[in-house]
């Protein structure tokens, strides 16, 4: 049989099926195929019933020209459907297998979104990610090349997360699949695959590691640099990569030398801290744990120092810049550097003629490193600092005296500092205050007092006297006289629903019991209730939470006027709640309630 | 209650969904409340809803296999995700008080016991020829009726048919596309959906606004497949309008294809049962048929009496989709009492009622693999012999043997033991993942003198008959590519 002929045939139909079997009548190309099919049907019948039909399709007048042609072509397409060609070009050769012995059991429920999320783009992909990855239905057979190719998407949070979290778990069964995917001329997705490649397999994959880094492109040669940081014997290759004309894998070089640490390596990094582009080498120095560099600096930045007392105009600009650099460098390593350091920022903080506008950065530097040596040595210098340079250090005292005097003599010493509106009493005050945020926010979440004991208990008078109610807030105790006075004067001040003052003193007056809180709070409800909107403070919730039962039926009512839904709707809850609770254990209760509305909230 | 695992309970959800959801109820500890009787048949409990009153669910399992939930939340769902909590709830080890069987379950259950009797009693008064089960009646005059209507409908199908090839693929245009689209509309009107179906394909093809070139072979072999569906339908229908009385055509799937939904009382009536078969899916996939307005689940299963390839197709209409279950793959032995067979050739469509299950076993995989076609010569012979009808399935499945899988430069091929080959194509099924990345990942013996589930395709284009493996069955496990 001539398929040749057949396929002739089927391109003049398809041709005729596109173009309308209307121009089919007295078709010359068709025409010309009908002797040849009469030849061959000679020998195959078949072939006559083609040329028959292809006749009949030649002389159809117009209208009946399309059941002509549908005859024809369905003729054609049994005989084409049976001569379907199963050849194979070329010798077969036997695959490579990787030897994967992962089970490919995971149902299709879960494992098509995953791979629809792993292949698609669009939202709620990673959500489901993260699924998959807690039900531990990632470990198939069939997820791995997809999870792989992952490393490759645009949406920078999935890759992140198939790097960090899939691809480590799924370990040597992913080594194949990156193995193959792996292009050393490729762009982040295969700086990723370089990085896993090293992390699974070590030492393994390190000629092709040490290839991307001569001969990749750049993310590759960035991400090899990386990796080559842990190996001695590629010092050369980074002090050469720390030479590059591009600033991206000069900075590569530096870290990968910082961690490396040799002799060779620290020259290397102080020569560039040097250089005109010092600054881009700060992060990879402070990096650095070998603190013979940072030594090395300390003794150059104590030169520098000299040269800037020394030099005057554009020569100075410099020179303070270098020293800037230097301080800046010696960032982290404080407290290890402790003795070494000590007397150059003595020195620096005690030269007059060096406390002057144009250092003013460098002052401050120097002023966070003093705080960072933490010895008693440094921060006895630091106490010192008082009253020099018209108290511009006061702030830096403070936080040095707050670790080295007692509770009163913190308070003897700095209490009168704190007064007035003064640039000392100021910077004093905002030290004090990020001091006391720092402990109230230890546990995660945010306290509403200072621990207890950790103060002078004449502050919270202090700050009361000055009018820094948000500090009374966080001060004040249960029995501190006049301190219920004072913050029951401000409410009376000002007492807004959605205030911040209003709620922190309220709360406030919560937390030490005062007696008259709850019949403020409602005072405050039943005045302002309605004016809510949108949401309720957190600190409303958990105060309304602490009422007494007794409360319920009034929050109710005003509940009931609130003019927004969502919020009235909260409030309901929590009237419900209140009125679900035990009537015994009233101290405790409190609290029960709140931890259930925590959880309903959650 | 061994038998409730997590991966059981899966199986009994309706979709992922509900799984995820029910889950997440156990994780938030909403269940207020756990039960179990003592005789440990019956799970109930109360869980904690949106509204003010927690729900009350409970899900009865004195029949194992079919497990009864309740809820008395709105949810249209079965089982809902409370109901599938209270299982994981067990499933993971949440304690469970006993407690006695409330009265309003204890009443279902006796009410489900009766009718339970009265089903039995009508079957056996049956059996023992007391009263024959009445054959279903047929109203004539209305079938006449109907019959009229679908030669009708054919009738209107055909002009369309050729009007379409009178004035050429090329010349279609959206304003053609969209009346095409109403008359496919209009053909709604007689009965005949599963040829109007065939019409809405073919407009869905034209729709395709990519690469037009390969659209037109499609659609030329669309308008073949519909051209003789209208005169192999026509001719049938004027027969049997001729003789009304004469049964339905259960030699092809014409019926099927002109749109009629087989019952099973009528496969039943029709003989086409086969009782006691044991089932070993070996694939599963889920699509979305367009033109039919349905998601279609559909499993390939072996037969592991005879190694026959049947499918099951589990419809889900756009419409009633969020309702109802959808199916999953199956990892174990389906046991059916009654094994409905459709009608048509090729791979033949089943449905069972009641099924038991069972885990499979390695001699189950032997049996199928035991059961492959083991020359291609055969093989390819009897695909082309069916794919030769322009009504039949484009794309059969077989289950055939290989001596190996090897690499080409063009791709892959299987070779048999007589070393001919079949090349692969992994395109045949839409899927995300990979065949090409997937089959060099796997262990070396799997690809050498195992069987493998193979969809065939004949491209008209370049004239190739090609296959795509859907699965691979060793004598220890089943490697599923697909799902």
């Amino acid at each position: 049989m001539s398929i040749e002929l057949l396929l002739n045939l089927q391109q003049e139909v398809r041709r005729l099926f596109v173009a309308g079997s209307a121009l089919a009548e007295g078709d010359l190309r068709l025409s010309k195929l009908v002797p040849s099919l009469r030849k061959i049907g000679e020998a195959a019948p078949v072939f006559s019933r083609l040329a028959d039909a292809a006749e009949g399709l030649l002389s159809a007048p117009r209208a009946a020209s399309s059941v002509k042609l549908l005859e024809l072509s369905t003729l054609l397409s049994a005989i084409l459907h049976t001569q379907g060609k199963t050849d194979v070009q070329g010798n077969p050769q036997p695959i490579e297998s990787a030897g994967l012995q992962l089970s490919t059991e995971l149902t299709y429920r879960r494992l098509h979104p995953m791979l629809t999320a792993l292949t698609t783009k669009g939202q709620g992909r990673l959500e489901q990610l993260r699924q998959s990855y807690e039900e531990r239905s990632f470990l198939d057979l069939r997820v791995i090349p997809a999870i792989c190719g992952a490393l490759d998407d645009v949406y920078a949070e999935i890759p992140e997360f198939v790097q960090d979290k899939m691809i480590p778990e799924i370990g040597q069964a992913a080594v194949p699949v990156l193995r193959t995917g792996l292009n050393l001329q490729g762009g982040k997705g295969d700086a990723r695959r370089l990085k896993l490649l090293y992390q699974l397999q070590g030492d393994l994959v390190l000629e092709l590691v040490k290839e991307a880094g001569d001969s990749g492109s750049l993310e590759l040669k960035l991400a090899a640099i990386e990796l080559l940081g842990g190996y001695p014997d590629q010092e050369d290759f980074l002090l050469e990569q720390s030479a590059e004309k591009r600033r991206e894998v000069r900075q590569a070089a530096y870290y990968a030398l910082a961690r490396l640490g040799t002799p060779k390596a620290i020259g290397r990094l102080l020569e560039a801290s040097k250089s005109k582009g010092g600054e881009q080498v700060i992060d990879a120095i402070r990096a650095c744990d070998e603190l013979a560099l940072h030594k090395r600096i300390i003794i150059e930045a104590d030169q520098e120092l000299s040269r800037c007392l020394e030099l005057a105009g554009k020569e100075r600009v410099t020179a303070i810049g270098q020293l800037y650099t230097y301080i800046r460098c010696l960032e982290g390593h404080g407290h290890q550097l402790a003795a070494e350091a000590l007397p150059l920022v003595k020195r620096l903080l005690h030269t007059e003629a060096f406390i002057v506008a144009d250092t003013e950065a460098v002052q401050e530097t120097a002023a966070d490193l003093l705080l960072e040596l933490n010895s008693e040595e440094a921060d006895a210098f630091g106490i010192e600092l008082h009253t020099l340079y018209k108290r511009k250090f006061i702030g830096y005292s403070f936080r040095a005296a707050y670790r080295r005097l007692s509770l009163t003599e913190l308070y003897d010493r700095y209490a009168e500092d704190v007064k007035g509106r003064s640039a000392s009493a100021k910077s004093l005050q905002s030290a004090l205050q990020s001091l006391v945020n720092s402990q109230l926010y230890e546990d995660g979440e945010r306290g509403y007092a200072v621990p207890e004991g950790a103060w002078d208990s004449r502050w919270v008078h202090l700050f009361a006297e000055q009018g820094m109610t948000e500090l009374v807030c966080c001060f004040a105790r249960e029995g501190d006289r006049g301190i219920p006075a004072y913050l029951t004067s401000k409410l009376e001040e000002r007492a807004r629903i959605n205030d911040h003052q209003t709620l922190n003193v309220l709360t406030t007056l919560f937390r030490i019991n005062y007696k008259k809180a709850p019949e403020l709070l409602l005072e405050l409800l039943r005045s302002q209730g309605k004016r809510m909107f949108y949401y309720m403070d957190i600190r409303l919730q958990r105060m309304i939470a602490l009422l007494p039962k007794s409360y319920a039926t009034e929050l109710r009512i005003i509940a009931e006027g609130m003019a927004y839904e969502s919020v009235k709707q909260h409030m309901i809850e929590l009237v419900e709640a209140l009125e679900a609770a035990p009537d015994d254990a009233a101290s405790e209760r409190g609290s029960g309630v709140w931890e259930w509305i925590k959880n309903k909230m959650s | 209650m061994n038998f409730l695992t997590e991966a059981f309970i899966d199986h009994l959800a309706p979709n992922a969904g509900a799984m995820k959801n029910g889950r997440d109820l156990v994780k938030k500890n909403s269940f207020q409340v756990l039960h179990i009787t003592e005789d440990r048949t019956l799970l109930f409990g109360e869980c904690k809803g949106s509204g003010k009153e927690p729900y009350r669910c409970s899900v009865d399992f004195i029949q194992q296999d079919s497990p009864v939930s309740r809820c008395s939340c709105p949810s249209r769902q079965f089982p809902c995700k409370h109901a599938l909590g209270l299982m994981y709830a067990f499933a993971l080890g949440k304690p469970f008080e006993q407690a006695d069987v409330p009265s309003d379950i204890a009443e279902k259950r006796e009410k489900a016991e009766k009718r339970e009797e009265k089903k039995k009693e009508a079957e056996s008064a049956e059996a023992s020829g007391d009263a024959p089960r009445a054959k279903r009646k047929v109203n004539k005059s209305a079938l006449i009726k109907k019959i009229n209507a679908q030669i009708e409908g054919l009738g209107l199908l055909e002009k369309l048919v050729l009007q379409t090839v009178q004035n050429g693929l090329g010349g279609i245009d959206k304003q053609t596309i969209s009346l095409l689209q109403d008359q496919a509309k209009q053909m709604g009107n007689y009965y005949i959906p599963g040829a109007q179906a065939e019409l809405k394909d073919l407009v869905q093809l034209l729709t395709d606004e990519e690469d037009r070139e390969a659209v037109y072979t499609r659609a030329m072999e669309q308008l073949i497949r519909l051209h003789v569906l209208v005169r192999k339908g026509r001719s049938y229908l004027e027969q049997r309008l001729a003789e009304p009385d004469s049964p339905q055509d259960t030699e092809t799937a014409l019926e099927e294809l002109l749109g009629h939904a087989w019952q099973l009382a009528e496969l039943r009536e029709l003989g086409r049962v086969k009782r006691d078969t044991e089932l070993l899916q070996l694939s599963f996939m889920s699509y979305t048929d367009a033109a039919r307005g349905e998601y279609v689940d559909a499993g390939w299963w072996g037969d592991l009496q005879d190694g026959s390839v049947h499918i099951t197709k589990h419809l889900r209409p756009f419409r009633a989709a969020k309702a109802m279950k959808e199916e999953d793959t199956f990892l174990g032995v389906m046991q059916a009492e009654e094994l409905f067979v459709y009608p048509g050739d090729g791979n033949a469509r089943v449905r069972w009622e009641k099924a038991k299950q069972r885990d499979a076993a390695e001699a189950d995989y032997r049996a199928v693999k035991s059961l492959a076609a083991a020359s291609y010569i055969e093989v390819v012979k009897a695909v082309k012999n069916g794919i030769k009808n322009p009504l039949s399935d484009r794309n059969p499945v077989k289950l055939v043997a290989f001596e190996a899988i090897e690499k080409t430069e063009e791709g892959y091929v299987l070779r048999d033991a007589q070393g001919k080959y079949l090349p692969v194509s992994p395109t045949i099924i839409k899927a995300p993942q990979r065949l090409e990345e997937i089959l060099p990942l796997l262990p070396a013996e799997d690809l050498r003198g195992q069987a493998a589930l193979v969809m065939f395709r004949h491209d008209v284009d370049t004239g190739r008959l090609e296959v795509q493996p859907m699965s691979i069955i060793t004598e220890r496990r089943v490697v599923r590519l697909l799902y």
